[in-house]
């Protein structure tokens, strides 16, 4: 009973939840997932004690807690929720992308973001033509362009009009040839944090989600 | 009128507070980027190692160090400590087969009038025009992105062919959480995280099973007295084997063979090799430390 002692006084220090000795702010910066003893076995080699060949005393289960490498309030918060979980984003577009058109699997496919800020729109594109590549896509850094005029008309359309137009005008102009696909990552209201997708071919645009 | 101005003056002045929260912001970036940018080195020399691994071009090519970015919300400093890292480590490994070239029209914001109207873009981003300038045919462009993720830094890389078409040649993305410990690569001699332990453990180890030593031995034979005195030995060869223990090294036996040839009549002197083999105490392989995880991609549009 009293071997438990330094555990129960040691606890409140190690446990990654806000109490007495670690408060929220400090708190949100850690990302801690729950996991079975395997698993963090298989995370943490040698962290974890095995399971015993008879099994244990009591069940066990693993929380797993890692520090964020940008501490909370570095950047907006609308670009924290975007970056934070960037690379399961982009992964779920470049599959959402290829699994509703196999028939473009053979297409050259450039990227287009349409996000306020200038460098987490840069990261978002670098991002989802590496998961292109990574999905087994031709890809091309080349950018669609459109007219001044054309800029200025679509501009003042609603988004629901905006992008089918956008994507006529690229067809039209010659910026999309035959053989290539657009695929245009955008966040349609600033109040919210989910990124949406469309696809642009042959002057078709399709919302991928 | 003078209160006016003053009261104007005073509002367009820095609110003292806001002033002091942007101080203690920056303090906070550059703090974070102190801490980050050994992790960022660390996937750097990754990056250089396995392109040094798997070559992407069979021959020496032309690449410029178009682009490298920084996760968003620490500044500058950290890129240009990005840029002359991999510059240095890509020197230091010709092996990658990318051969850094300075190309100021291919990174500058150039402006191109025609006909059809008018495009402002950086210099790799219009390959046509960079043929117009007379930029060198046949170049890549590389570019960098550093991005933190959780509690992961993700680096994603890809060289871009300066043709019209601009294809993407090939890509790949490494990351590294906050739970790894950065390597400190030497850019001389590039190594994986697995080869790096492999390294830590024979030096833990002794070196191997085999250790040589360097010995030197000197042996004085008395000299024959009494009903021998006038017959001295002929040279001969001896060999000697034994088992050592050694309690303060971590092995759990050592062998020695000691192999000597001596000749007492003229020079009583005598010659000596030796060999030791051991079995270390501990397991020699272990399970590797997190390596930095990693996709790559690479094609031809």
């Amino acid at each position: 009973m009293f071997g438990l002692l330094p555990l129960l006084l040691a606890l409140p220090f190690v446990m990654p939840q806000p109490g007495s000795w670690r408060d929220r702010d400090d708190a949100h910066n850690y990302t801690c997932t729950l996991m079975t003893v395997e698993q963090a076995q298989l995370a943490r080699p040698g962290a974890v004690r095995p399971v015993g060949p008879r099994g244990d005393l009591y069940a066990r289960d693993v929380v797993l807690c890692q520090e964020r490498m940008l501490p909370l309030g570095l950047r907006l918060d609308a670009d924290e929720a975007i970056l934070s979980t960037l690379d399961a984003r982009v992964k779920e577009l470049a599959g959402a992308a290829r699994s509703r058109r196999p028939d473009l699997a053979g297409a050259t496919w450039l990227v287009e973001v349409y996000y306020p800020s200038p460098a987490v729109s840069a990261k978002i594109g670098f991002a989802t033509k590496n998961a292109l590549m990574a999905s087994g896509l031709a890809v091309s850094d080349r950018a669609p362009t459109l007219a001044a005029g054309d800029v200025q008309v679509i501009t003042r359309m609603p988004p629901s009009e905006a992008y089918p137009t956008a994507c006529r005008r690229y067809t039209d102009n010659g910026s999309l040839g035959p053989n290539d696909a657009l695929l245009a990552v955008v966040l349609l209201d600033r109040q919210e944090t989910a990124l949406h997708a469309g696809l642009c071919a042959a002057g078709s645009w399709t919302w991928l989600r | 009128m003078t209160a006016w101005l003053l009261g104007l003056g005073l509002a367009y002045a820095a609110d003292p507070a806001e002033e002091a929260q942007r101080a203690q912001l920056e303090r906070a970036r550059a703090q974070v980027a102190d801490q980050v940018h050994l992790a960022v080195f660390d996937l750097l020399d990754e990056l250089v190692y396995r392109l040094r691994q798997e070559p992407v071009f069979a021959e020496p090519t032309p690449v410029v160090l178009a682009g490298v970015s920084v996760p968003v919300g620490l500044g500058t400093g950290l890129q240009a400590l990005m840029e002359n890292h991999l510059a240095g480590v890509m020197l230091a490994n010709p092996e990658t087969n990318l051969r850094l070239v300075h190309c100021p029209q291919c990174t500058a914001v150039v402006v191109r009038s025609s006909a059809k109207g008018t495009v402002v873009s950086r210099g790799v981003d219009d390959p046509a025009l960079l043929a117009d300038l007379g930029v060198e045919a046949g170049r890549h462009a590389l570019f960098i992105d550093v991005e933190a993720e959780g509690a992961f830094l993700v680096l994603r890389a890809r060289l871009t062919e300066l043709s019209v078409e601009l294809p993407i040649v090939w890509s790949h993305t490494l990351s590294t959480s906050t739970a790894t410990p950065a390597l400190l690569r030497d850019a001389t001699a590039l190594k994986s995280a697995e080869e790096a332990r492999d390294e830590y453990l024979d030096v833990l180890n002794g070196q191997g099973a085999v250790v040589i030593p360097a010995r030197v031995n000197v042996r004085t034979y008395a000299l024959p007295e009494g009903d021998n005195a006038g017959t001295a030995p002929p040279p001969f060869i001896w060999l000697q084997t034994g088992v050592e223990l050694s309690p303060t090294v971590a092995r759990r036996w050592t062998s020695s063979m000691m192999l000597g040839y001596a000749l007492i009549p003229q020079a009583y002197q005598g010659l000596m090799a030796q060999a030791r083999i051991s079995l270390a105490s501990s397991p020699a392989r272990r399970g590797a430390s997190p390596a930095p995880t990693s996709t790559s991609s690479a094609g031809s549009p």
